[in-house]
């Protein structure tokens, strides 16, 4: 290992399993260290079984020096973000953007103070960072916005070949009988809409009686969210929605596996990683058109402009019964997989990394 | 507006979008509207964001009444337990947020109510003149 070079460490609020920041900075870290660099991750919080993979953010004061980088994973308000900034390492901060704060207003005013927060510190660190790359070109103009001056998109990276492992052979068993499987994967977050995607699938459940609705992701963040969301599928009357929360790595493999298409009504995305997931797994992607989705898909999947429910469900029907339409709408998906594959995607932020690393040296 | 946009050949979209319309005039004319029956289902659960001030002063209301149980000074009661204190502070976080959202839904009305005397007035200084012709 060389030892000249600076050492490049990345901070991030939590580390969880599952979550598409976690899983970037820990391939992060794989890469950085593959390059020769010395790399630890540092968090606020450590999520059940990741304290191996990082360190708390008190214990960097040891390893800070001029030469040194720091790289911030920034998506939410922290106290991270008071030591990054009188740090004297150099600063690059990845930005994931900040889901706005009026999607909480009435619903949770602690994620609404969180969020308003965010945007705050991001204001703040606009004169604190050397350069900012954003994951899409969406989150780059929030940053322009911001005040920041040097910003590059590159693209978030995500190991999907992960997606190979073995899936869940419970649910596979419980849940494949030739029933079509609306899936949805996301945080159960008033942004996200999966209320939209409930009442979507109540007018497609009147059309296909043989279907079920996945919803795929954590509930830990806004819990009085997944109490509007049971309350309104029992108002509706619906069977066959299954509300998981947070579920494994196998377990969503399985979840993919059994879904016949993928549906997103979300309001706000930085990127949208579930979506690229969806098209490896070879799945008509429907998507809500919102900040970052369209670029996110660029041309491929369908892109709903209007959230008019019965007609979404009656497009979701025709799809599913046009085998033709499906495989030319899933090979076109494939493109964009191609796009986001791992080794690109790597190369493009070890070149940026790089980059910023050399430009001082 | 189209209902939604896709890499495919135009007039195959077009003939997609037209199926969907029929199924769904048709599904209306043969009953009840399902749109507007699960409109009534569901009610106004989803109107979340949209709580009256009156619940939002209730929570502070309450928040505050809380509050009081404890000491004004916390640090300053060197007897207190430590999970005592750590409590209080959470209760205090709490309040504060809270206070944060109603100030922000009050000034969002009152921006609203300015705008509205704003044109209003813009009005009444337009018809003035022809009033008095």
């Amino acid at each position: 290992m060389s030892t000249d070079r600076p050492h490049i460490h990345q901070f991030l609020p939590v580390l969880d399993e599952g979550d598409a920041i976690g899983n970037e900075a820990k391939a992060i870290q794989r890469l950085l260290r593959g390059a020769g660099y010395v790399s630890e991750i540092f968090v606020w919080r450590a999520g059940k079984g990741q304290k191996g993979y990082c360190r708390h953010y008190s214990r960097h004061r040891a390893l800070s020096a001029p030469e040194n980088v720091m790289v911030y994973h920034f998506s939410v308000c922290c106290p991270i973000t008071a030591y990054f900034a009188s740090a004297r390492d150099r600063k690059l901060m990845v930005y994931h953007n900040i889901t706005p704060a009026r999607f909480f207003a009435g619903i949770d005013e602690a994620v609404y103070y969180i969020t308003k927060k965010g945007r705050r510190e991001l204001a703040q660190l606009a004169n604190v960072v050397e350069c900012a790359l954003a994951v899409s070109d969406y989150n780059a103009r929030e940053l322009r916005n911001a005040g920041y001056r040097r910003v590059e998109t590159v693209p978030l990276v995500v190991d999907y070949d992960a997606f190979d492992a073995a899936p869940d052979e419970t649910l596979l068993g419980r849940y494949d009988d030739g029933w079509t499987n609306l899936l949805f994967v996301g945080r159960l977050s008033p942004n996200k809409k999966q209320e939209d995607l409930i009442r979507i699938f109540w007018h497609y459940k009147r059309i296909n009686p043989r279907s079920r609705l996945f919803l795929v992701g954590s509930d830990r963040q806004v819990p009085r969210y997944r109490q509007v969301l049971d309350e309104l599928v029992r108002r509706l009357d619906l069977s066959d929605v299954v509300i998981t929360g947070g579920v494994s790595h196998r377990a969503l493999v399985a979840y993919y596996k059994l879904a016949s298409a993928f549906v997103s009504m979300s309001e706000h995305e930085g990127f949208c990683v579930p979506l690229i997931e969806a098209m490896r797994f070879e799945l008509p992607v429907v998507a809500y058109d919102s900040s970052a989705v369209a670029e996110t898909l660029d041309g491929t999947g369908i892109l709903v402009r209007e959230k008019r429910h019965a007609e979404i469900a009656e497009l979701i029907h025709c799809i599913m019964k046009d085998d033709a339409l499906r495989s030319e709408l899933v090979q076109k998906q494939r493109r964009r997989v191609a796009y986001y594959d791992y080794a690109s995607t790597s190369t493009r932020l070890m070149e940026a990394i790089g980059s910023f690393v050399q430009a001082r040296s | 507006m189209s209902l939604f946009n896709a890499d495919i050949d135009r007039q195959r979209k077009a003939e997609l979008e037209a199926a969907i319309a029929k199924r769904v005039s048709e599904r209306r004319a043969n009953g009840a509207d399902p749109a507007t029956e699960e409109r009534r289902k569901i009610g106004e659960l989803l109107d979340y964001n949209r709580r009256e001030f009156e619940e939002i002063t209730y929570d502070l209301y309450n928040a505050r009444k809380f509050v009081r149980m404890f000491p004004y000074e916390a640090e300053g009661h060197g007897g207190l337990f430590g999970w005592l204190k750590r409590f209080y502070r959470r209760v205090v976080r709490r309040l504060l947020r809270q206070q944060i959202v109603f100030n922000e839904a009050v000034l969002g009305v009152l921006e609203d109510l300015d705008e509205r005397v704003k044109k209003l007035e813009t009005k009444q200084s337009g018809a003035e003149p022809e009033q008095k012709q």
